[in-house]
């Protein structure tokens, strides 16, 4: 077997699962159907641990399949025939993804006056290609496994990542002493 | 574009946005969701937990049935990404039907993008197939309906009203135009033959019965300069029949990415033939427009407009 013994599975399980389901939970904004695609997303991969090396390679293939199911399902709660433009740098939706309408202004923002929270406002205010790319990289991913996540190109993922920043900077800026970019 | 001042510290905001998101997930619980998937762990608890109470008798008893009489899901030989391909291809070369797939697309803005003169599909957007052909019916912001699509003839037609009709030979279409339609179209057939040949194809399903099966196709090689090519597909296809439910096609065009188009099977019926050409979508006393045998005219200011509409679609940056 490629993947290890059952007991390695559960151990990479174990280690994998709170790093995949708050990934999905910021991509998908919903705690429950969260974890119904990281639960499906591990069933697929642990049927096929025979083929893959899982406790070594898992976490980009069950990354990558988190964040393929996470938009698959947010473009199908959107309206069925919806046309849809995306910026031709990033791959980011234009109309069809907007930001988060739920999360607050700015100044609520400052208004909360605590970092943290301003972090989980500011992300969700990103689209969720730029989200996923700014999340990756803290996570220490490299471009290339991003672009590979994303399945775009490693230039295209480097533009995402460079404007969630630059959107995070902005939204951070009151926190950050100056440090808005824009 | 400007640079973040720290990427730094706002890549170690988000790392401990993550963690703490991260302390307050269950693993064992999810350990136990997934637990008896595990290889060498028999499947049958999970097909209960799967199916679950409110599954429905009908879905209980399938399952069931299952379960008593079958053999565990590890050991069924699943056929492989390519002959379930092959078989679909089957499918659609044995009985060309006709087939409703509704669309959402998604484009890039490409030089290609830019200069094309209309947008390709707009709201509530279907595409009826049969083989090669194909009409596409789509709505004006108003509200007014106009169709478009390729006959057996390999003819353009455009229909914007019930009226009015532009038709375009196969042999003077651009080559905007001829990209267009590829990258619109969903010739089934053709489509599944440049899987099995340029692609790489898995199995993303699980084989469990009766499940949706799910092929993810990327391309071996980047496509020659100049040609429309499909990048990574997704098709998910119906286990028994292996009618391709939905198709997601990601197209590029000198290595670029220039759309990503979803299409949904919707309905399947039988139309006549009509219906793939304008005949099908105007009216009896409706305007054509077409290319007139003989010498042109001295001026025909209706043919002014097909003739400029064609220069539009003329390519620019060769």
């Amino acid at each position: 077997m490629v993947g290890g013994s059952a007991d390695d599975l559960d151990r990479w399980v174990l280690a994998t699962a709170p790093r995949a389901v708050a990934y999905a939970r910021s991509l998908l904004r919903d705690p429950h159907q969260a974890e119904d695609v990281v639960q499906d997303c591990y069933c697929r991969l642990l049927a096929k641990a025979d083929t893959y090396d899982l406790p070594r390679d898992g976490l980009k293939l069950l990354l990558t399949a988190i964040t393929n199911a996470s938009i698959n399902l947010r473009t199908r709660r959107k309206p069925a025939f919806g046309l849809v433009r995306r910026d031709g740098a990033t791959g980011d939706y234009e109309a069809d993804d907007p930001p988060d309408p739920d999360a607050d202004a700015p100044d609520e923002l400052a208004i909360a006056g605590e970092l943290s929270a301003a972090v989980a406002v500011a992300l969700k205010r990103l689209p969720p290609q730029q989200r996923a790319a700014v999340e990756l990289k803290s996570l220490g991913h490299s471009q290339q496994d991003i672009a590979d996540i994303l399945g775009v190109t490693p230039t295209n993922a480097g533009v995402l990542l460079h404007r969630g920043r630059q959107a995070l900077a902005r939204h951070l800026a009151p926190f950050l002493g100056g440090e808005d970019d824009s | 574009m400007t640079t973040p001042s720290n990427p730094d510290r706002l890549d170690a905001l988000v790392r401990a946005h993550l963690d703490r998101a991260a302390a307050a997930v269950d693993a064992p619980a999810m350990l136990a969701r997934v637990r008896p998937v595990s290889p060498r762990t028999p499947t049958r608890r999970r097909w209960l937990a799967v199916a679950g109470v409110g599954a429905g008798l009908a879905v209980a008893a399938g399952v069931g049935l299952f379960l008593v009489g079958g053999p565990p899901v590890e050991r069924i030989a699943l056929a492989s990404a390519a002959e379930v391909v092959r078989e679909a291809k089957s499918v659609q070369e044995a009985a060309p039907t006709d087939r409703q797939y509704s669309v959402s697309a998604e484009w890039e803005v490409t030089p290609f993008q830019k200069r094309f003169p209309f947008r390709p599909i707009s709201r509530e957007a279907t595409v009826w197939t049969r083989g090669d052909q194909f009409v596409v019916q789509s709505k004006f912001v108003d509200g007014g309906e106009w169709a478009w699509g390729q006959d057996a003839g390999g003819r353009v037609w455009i229909a914007p009203t019930r009226k009015r009709v532009l038709v375009f030979e196969a042999d003077e279409l651009a080559e905007p135009l001829t990209r267009f339609c590829e990258l619109m179209s969903l010739r089934l057939a053709s489509t599944l033959g440049e899987l099995l040949e340029k692609h790489e194809l898995a199995r993303r399903d699980g084989g469990r019965p009766g499940e949706e099966i799910h092929i993810a196709a990327r391309a071996r090689t980047p496509a020659p300069g100049g040609v429309i090519r499909l990048d990574n597909v997704e098709l998910f296809l119906d286990p028994k029949s292996k009618v391709v439910r939905r198709a997601v096609l990601a197209k590029q065009l000198n290595g670029e990415t220039v759309g990503r188009v979803e299409f949904t099977l919707a309905e399947t019926a039988a139309k006549p033939d009509e219906f793939y050409t304008p005949r099908g979508h105007t009216d009896a006393d409706a305007l054509t427009l077409d290319r007139k045998p003989g010498p042109p005219p001295k001026f025909d200011l209706r043919l002014r407009f097909r003739d400029e509409l064609l220069k539009r679609f003329a390519p620019r940056d060769k």
